[in-house]
């Protein structure tokens, strides 16, 4: 019946038709998957599904503090690509799965469907408001806004409406973002931790003995640091100011030699 | 009290750069426009982020305003506030990267598996570290809201603690990173126009005539302190700045001037301390380090650690010329200051006077609206810092392992408004400090009770847990009985003279510690499966 309204809206769902999910895999994400499903199903629609991973700069805290302050709204944090792909395999839609790695969330979103043109882009509202709303806003609002195709917007959530979906997205959640790096197995000879030491204190040492060398001479050649030798800049204002740029050198070099070893290895 | 225009250049500044901060984190999500995956975080932003989190009230307010006092002795702060960055490059900044670990407490329990008493001294250091980190801050912001609104300082300090406690408890502890990089941007600026104005408008853009004038000037705290009881000193508020510098000058013929070393750190010992403290502390600040979290690639590390020397660097060196115009235009002020008992004025606020001086209310605002963004973008680095520190290195590793998120945030905030007011008491206490001073303080700790640890860790094989405990130890109690001892003017402990800054003693003593503890323990930790994440190829 909802495939029926929808095909008299603009005759574009249908056979051979695209609709496209956007998905974070929270409540309000499996609602809207549950009703891209049924409408892909009932319009032999393909489904695409987008999830686009929020790769920002921020702190652990700032994270976690966004997360507390959202889990009312979100419900659960799976893997909503993996739960959509799931759920569509279930119901026997065809689907594709498309990830963003980073970029801002509706950017990506309405950059896959001009590449997918879908006859709909579905998606959930989380409902935010306050200040939540004001520091955050909301994908749901900006892709509605902006997209040049039709959208579906399901609003909020029902356990018992995605019930069957949370089943397959509790064994889904989403780990920790905090991923191990692979540690590679070469012995430890070959890690030459003394000639890396020596590069870094040998570079080093370029910036500091200039740097305690003003110690010295503010400490024991007083005479010498007075001394008038550019108009009216004395050796120690000259040494202060030379520093600097001495310090963005000796940077320079060391990132240079660093890159070339790097290279090298 | 400073004008109506002022007080809404200040508050305009703040919201701004706080507004402009929401609106980034807000358009990274919502903007329809699609950039390049991976391509959004550059390690030009994450320099400006680091940048912005450095350049506290001791750079913006400190560094220009103890030359202003002391002359040339005090261009080391802002040297090695710079050299630090450089210690950090070369010998941390990528095996740190590597590792992933960014609070002294997890890097270490990388490598010594388990360790409780590891973790709570990473804990500990850092708490007592930013809190010193901190104080300056808050001092900072207590004399410019003395002088912005005319309060006392105890009521500005309280004032300025609660509004700070309560923005990075609330709204603060989300955007602070986006904060940090517009704020770094403030800062830059509001320094470069403040030197610019001074220069055209009192050298003629000349800046060796800056220099001439710091030769023919004796320092004012020094001639503040000759002069103290004489009775033939005029009121300086009545002369310009050349009959002042007449004045003392003639009083006081063949003391030092502004270019002569020698008036804060007065001998090897003084001065070596100082630029030990310096150079190897900012590799031991906990809020420097964890900044390095949102670096993606460890070849990043350095290009944003090369960013930030850009900088940090021209802006020392536009301090170095202000902080001795300030002395020329706010001579007769600084002295009137000091010899009326209002040091808390003179030891902090050159900057903003002069903006004041040369660019009149609005840049009076700009300059106070600037050092207020690099307070709060500073504080909120650092109290988030703690707050990771403590909820989430020690309560949920050591306390309660099955913390939710919600109780590890929960944790933090109560970490981070039991350390604010602890930071606000201990405040109220250091009015007549100057914070640059203060900060140098903080340095000198971070110095002795974190980088020998961290550099021993990532560099050396045979490194023991037990010999990192030590290290912790000996540079946490060296550093912090040094530094109360120079705080109450103690002149010796033990014998040895007490110095401008701990680092003399306590970097030595935690190095030495470490190394003979070390090599008569034989517990290395997970060393080899730790080297290989600091030290091998990940990219």
């Amino acid at each position: 019946m909802l495939g029926n309204l929808l095909n008299r809206s603009n005759g574009k769902a249908g056979e051979g038709s695209v609709i496209l999910l956007a998905t974070d895999g929270s409540k309000p994400a499996l609602t809207a998957t549950k009703k891209a499903v049924e409408l892909a199903k009932a319009t032999g629609a393909t489904l695409h599904i987008v999830c686009v991973r929020e790769d920002l700069m921020r702190m652990p805290l700032e994270k976690k503090g966004e997360d507390v302050a959202e889990r009312d709204l979100m419900g659960i944090h799976a893997k909503g690509g993996e739960v959509a792909m799931e759920w569509a395999a279930r119901n026997s839609v065809p689907a594709v799965l498309k990830t963003y790695d980073a970029g801002p969330v509706v950017g990506a979103i309405l950059d896959y469907a001009r590449q997918i043109k879908p006859s709909y882009v579905v998606l959930g509202h989380a409902g935010r408001s306050g200040w939540e709303k004001i520091a955050l806003g909301s994908v749901a609002e900006g892709v509605m806004k902006h997209s040049p195709y039709p959208v579906v917007m399901t609003r909020g959530y029902n356990d018992a409406y995605i019930a069957d979906l949370l089943e397959i997205a509790l064994a889904k959640l989403r780990p920790p973002e905090e991923v191990a790096e692979e540690i590679s197995a070469v012995p430890m000879e070959e890690l030459h931790i003394n000639r890396k030491l020596g590069v870094a204190f040998g570079t080093l040492l370029a910036f500091l003995i200039p740097y305690f060398g003003l110690g010295a001479l503010n400490s024991w050649a007083g005479d010498i640091a007075t001394t008038k030798v550019l108009g009216d800049f004395n050796v120690a204002v000259i040494w202060v100011l030379l520093l600097f740029p001495i310090g963005w050198i000796t940077a320079i070099v060391f990132h240079r030699m660093a890159s070339k070893k790097e290279a090298e290895a | 009290m400073t004008s109506v225009i002022t007080l809404l250049i200040v508050v305009a500044l703040i919201a701004v750069s706080l507004g402009v901060a929401v609106y980034t984190r807000r358009s990274a999500r919502t903007s329809s426009e699609f950039y390049v995956a991976g391509q959004n975080i550059s390690w030009l932003q994450n320099a400006l982020a680091l940048t912005g989190d450095y350049l506290s009230a001791a750079s913006f307010l400190g560094v220009a305003g103890a030359i202003a006092i002391f002359g040339i002795d005090k261009t080391w702060d802002g040297l090695g506030y710079f050299g630090g960055y450089i210690v950090l490059l070369t010998l941390l900044a990528v095996p740190l990267r590597k590792v992933g670990k960014y609070t002294t407490s997890e890097i270490l329990t990388t490598r010594f598996k388990g360790s409780k008493s590891l973790r709570f001294g990473g804990m500990l250091g850092a708490v007592v570290i930013s809190t010193f980190y901190v104080v300056p801050q808050i001092v900072g912001a207590g004399a410019l809201l003395q002088l912005l609104l005319g309060w006392n300082f105890t009521f500005s300090v309280l004032v300025v603690g609660a509004l700070v406690i309560a923005y990075v408890t609330t709204g603060g502890m989300r955007a602070t990173t986006y904060n940090q990089i517009i704020q770094g941007l403030v800062l830059w600026g509001a320094m470069f126009i403040i030197m610019i104005l001074m220069l055209g408008t009192v050298f003629g853009f000349n800046p060796g005539d800056v220099l001439a004038q710091a030769d023919n000037m004796v320092p004012p705290k020094l001639a503040s302190v000759l002069l103290a009881n004489d009775p033939s000193v005029p009121d300086f508020t009545t002369l310009t700045p050349d009959e002042a510098i007449a004045f003392v000058s003639g009083k006081l013929t063949g003391e030092s001037t502004a270019l002569t070393p020698g008036t804060f750190a007065p001998n090897w010992m003084n001065t070596m301390a100082l630029a030990a403290g310096l150079v190897f502390g900012t590799a031991g600040l906990p809020h420097v380090l964890t900044r390095y979290y949102t670096v993606r690639k460890p070849k990043d590390a350095r290009t944003s650690t090369i960013g930030v020397l850009l900088m940090i660097g021209s802006f020392y060196i536009m301090t170095v010329f202000v902080g001795f115009g300030a002395m020329y235009v706010l001579y007769p002020d600084l002295m009137g200051y000091f010899l009326g008992g209002n040091s808390s004025i003179a030891q902090n606020m050159a900057v903003p006077l002069l903006a004041e001086r040369t660019g009149g209310e609005i840049m009076l605002g700009v300059a106070i609206g600037g050092a207020f963004c690099a307070i709060l973008s500073t504080v909120a680095g650092l109290l988030i810092t703690i707050g990771t520190t403590v909820s989430h290195d020690f309560y949920k590793e050591v306390i309660n392992k099955k913390a939710s998120d919600r109780r590890e945030v929960l944790v933090a905030k109560l970490a981070i408004v039991a350390m604010g007011i602890m930071a606000v008491g201990i405040s109220l206490g250091m009015a007549d400090q100057n914070v640059s001073y203060l900060v140098t303080l903080a340095f000198g700790m971070a110095a002795s009770i974190f980088f020998p640890v961290l550099f021993m860790s990532i560099w050396w094989k045979r490194y023991t847990r037990q010999g990192a405990l030590a290290t912790m130890i000996a540079g946490l109690i060296v550093s912090v009985v040094f530094v109360v001892a120079a705080l109450g003017e103690i002149e010796s402990v033990l014998g040895l003279p007490v110095l401008v800054n701990p680092a003399l003693y306590s970097l030595p003593a935690a190095i030495i510690t470490g190394v003979v503890v070390s090599l008569l323990t034989k517990d290395v930790g997970d060393v080899e499966s730790f080297m290989r994440k600091a030290h091998g190829k990940t990219e």
